[in-house]
């Protein structure tokens, strides 16, 4: 009965974090209005750093579909604090495990029959846990099979947990209502499409046709008949998790291979599609010996829209940020300042725009790019960091930047810390270069 | 089909083609007898009617699970659950009769008298598994208020049974979810938990 002993982390004891929160932030004004009654010309900025860094803290400790959401949100503003990206892997919603009872009567319901007898062999015991499921083993006519079974009621506690997370997201990002449901409804719209299994399906074999093509990248082959709208089956694929491929020490041949795999199926997504696979996490993959991957899980998948890539593609290429006229032409197009700025805030965005695409596009900029470098790394870090406890951001009150930037942005952060991880060495032109 | 099946499946046709009871047991018997349907003394009112409706279809329930051969190799807990989803799913098959009666009770459903002829049904068989789940320690042994536990199962199952006759979710599945997690949360108080070995600890103390 292992399962059933992880019992997650219930919504009211993360309401009670953000109440805490609450707490602290209103703690920070009264202290703040005491001292300016002793000091009546103290400014702000105090009251607002603090503020900045109480929030912060709450949202590192959350874990969850908050965390994804507020870290989402604050990726898109080039911030990547570091006590986030530890905490990346576990960064999605996590419903618990099913029970063996409940397995059977989900599998009954939708394949219609009981799955003793509807698979050849069926192992009640779960073999992964999925973020709102779980996979089991089984076979059928020959195949062997990973069999999805979807939690029950996924669909519901995803759009309560945002209803949760909004108030401190305006908080923090100080928003409007309507430039906040811009992301929102960006945020949830693809939370909502990952619990829906047909869709998945659907994408699945259409993006893993359209990849067939790319080296060193496979999928699984998926069964629409044996499926159904919480059950997706398919192939059984052998390989390591990046852990467990990464403890074996493979070459530094082998590593630049699964690299370049891992950024060709990204790039050429991303860049030939217009569609991607958004959720560059490292448990859907698969990493042979031979470092040839295999992609598992197209449950998050943006679709690009034309004009947006158009932005996003500028933005990519080195020559945008040594033209004012051409990078201040994108920042407006991309949302990032508006014609109605003061001289000032224009500034100030521009060079934290500035800043960010320097520090996070050095990879495009050349022919090869080594993403084991740590000082890179820890300068993101850093710049991250230094972003969030910026109170000037906070003080900003416009929505600033694409909500289709957020997928983006965060499947480019998830490909560069596997590649990190692997340590490989890639060649990063080839599909900016292109096309 | 022999006659007080033959009478409960007229009754269940009866209730769901109109959406309302009969206005009595004698306007009930009076169709009875336009369908050739004779009473032969099987029954003296609706409500009897009703609640042998309901119990078919938790010993159907029963039936089913004995003849499951993944049920004999579960733990008390999982066997508790696999019964709650095997009788979801027979109820489903008369879930519009349901319905219809529901609207007809003024005090909710299942805390009325539908379920009343499952109960000691249900308490045997629960009985059952707890002595079994006993035997290998699946479930406390607290001496007291162990002949409390049927009873705790009992107010569970009324619980579930109503949170499933007003689910609205696709596929019933918010009630899946309750299941499982209402299930979840009452065997985690019968096993042995923080309570007993509280309890074991302020034994020991006073003891001396």
């Amino acid at each position: 009965m292992k399962e059933q002993k992880k019992i997650p982390s219930s919504k009211v004891k993360r309401a009670s974090k953000f109440v805490q929160t609450g707490f602290k932030v209103g703690g920070n004004y009264i202290r703040h209005y005491s001292k300016k009654v002793i000091q009546p010309d103290l400014d702000r900025s105090e009251l607002d750093e603090r503020n900045a860094g109480d929030i912060y803290d709450t949202l590192s400790e959350l874990k969850g579909s908050a965390l994804k959401v507020a870290q989402m949100l604050s990726m898109d503003q080039g911030i990547l604090p570091k006590a986030y990206s530890d905490k990346f892997s576990q960064a999605q919603y996590q419903a618990p495990a099913l029970s063996g009872p409940l397995v059977m009567k989900t599998l009954r319901q939708y394949l219609g029959e009981s799955p003793s007898t509807f698979f050849d062999a069926f192992d009640i015991k779960a073999a992964n846990a999925a973020s709102i499921g779980q996979v089991h083993r089984g076979r059928k006519d020959g195949h062997e099979l990973a069999i999805k079974i979807q939690y029950p009621g996924v669909a519901e506690s995803v759009v309560s947990d945002l209803k949760l997370v909004r108030p401190i997201a305006r908080r923090m990002l100080n928003l409007q209502d309507a430039d906040l449901d811009m992301y929102f409804d960006e945020v949830k719209e693809r939370l909502l499409e990952e619990a829906d299994y047909e869709l998945e399906l659907q994408r699945s074999i259409e993006l893993s046709e359209k990849c067939a093509e790319l080296r060193d990248v496979s999928f699984p082959r998926y069964f629409p008949e044996w499926s159904g709208r919480r059950v997706i089956s398919m192939e059984w694929k052998d390989g390591k998790h990046l852990d467990g491929f990464l403890a074996k020490n493979p070459s530094q041949q082998v590593r630049n291979r699964a690299g370049q795999a891992l950024w060709d199926f990204y790039n050429f997504q991303i860049h030939q599609l217009q569609m991607t696979h958004a959720d560059a996490h490292p448990g859907n993959f698969l990493f042979q010996e031979n470092g040839q991957i295999c992609v598992l899980d197209f449950g998050c998948v943006k679709v690009i829209p034309q004009d947006f890539y158009a932005v996003y593609r500028a933005m990519l290429q080195p020559e945008t940020l040594t033209d004012p006229v051409y990078f201040e032409e994108q920042a407006l197009k991309s949302g990032i300042i508006y014609p109605d700025d003061s001289a000032e805030e224009k500034q100030y965005f521009l060079d934290i725009m500035r800043d960010s695409l320097a520090m996070v596009c050095k990879p495009f900029y050349h022919e090869k790019f080594d993403f084991s470098d740590e000082d890179y790394f820890g300068e993101i870090y850093a710049y991250g960091e230094k972003m969030m406890r910026d109170p000037n951001l906070r003080k900003m009150d416009k929505a600033r930047g694409s909500q289709h930037a957020i997928y983006l942005n965060r499947t480019y952060f998830g490909l560069f810390m596997i590649l990190h991880k692997l340590g490989a060495t890639v060649d990063t032109r080839k599909y900016l270069s292109e096309k | 089909m022999d006659t007080p099946s033959q009478i409960q499946l007229a009754y269940r046709a009866y209730v769901e083609d109109r959406c309302k009871k009969p206005e009595s047991f004698e306007a009930f018997s009076a169709y009875l007898k336009s369908q050739d349907i004779e009473l032969k003394g099987s029954y003296h009112s609706l409500t009897r009617i009703e609640r042998d409706i309901v119990l078919g279809t938790f010993t159907e329930s029963l039936h089913r699970l004995e003849n499951a051969e993944e049920y004999l190799e579960y733990s008390t807990r999982e066997k508790v659950l696999a019964c709650y989803y095997t009788w979801l799913e027979e109820l489903g098959e008369i879930r519009t009769f349901l319905k219809v009666l529901s609207q007809h009770s003024m005090i909710s459903l299942t805390t009325e008298r539908f379920l009343k002829s499952v109960e000691p049904v249900f308490k045997a068989y629960i009985e059952d598994l707890l002595n079994e789940g006993s035997d290998t320690g699946e479930i406390a042994d607290r001496k007291i208020i162990e002949s409390r536990y049927p009873a705790v199962l009992w107010y569970n199952t009324r619980f579930i049974i109503q949170y499933w006759l007003h689910d609205d979710s696709q596929d019933y599945e918010r009630s899946d979810a309750a299941v499982e997690k209402a299930v979840n949360f009452v065997f985690d108080l019968l096993a042995p938990n923080l309570l007993d070995s509280g309890f074991d600890f302020f034994r020991f103390l006073i003891s001396k």
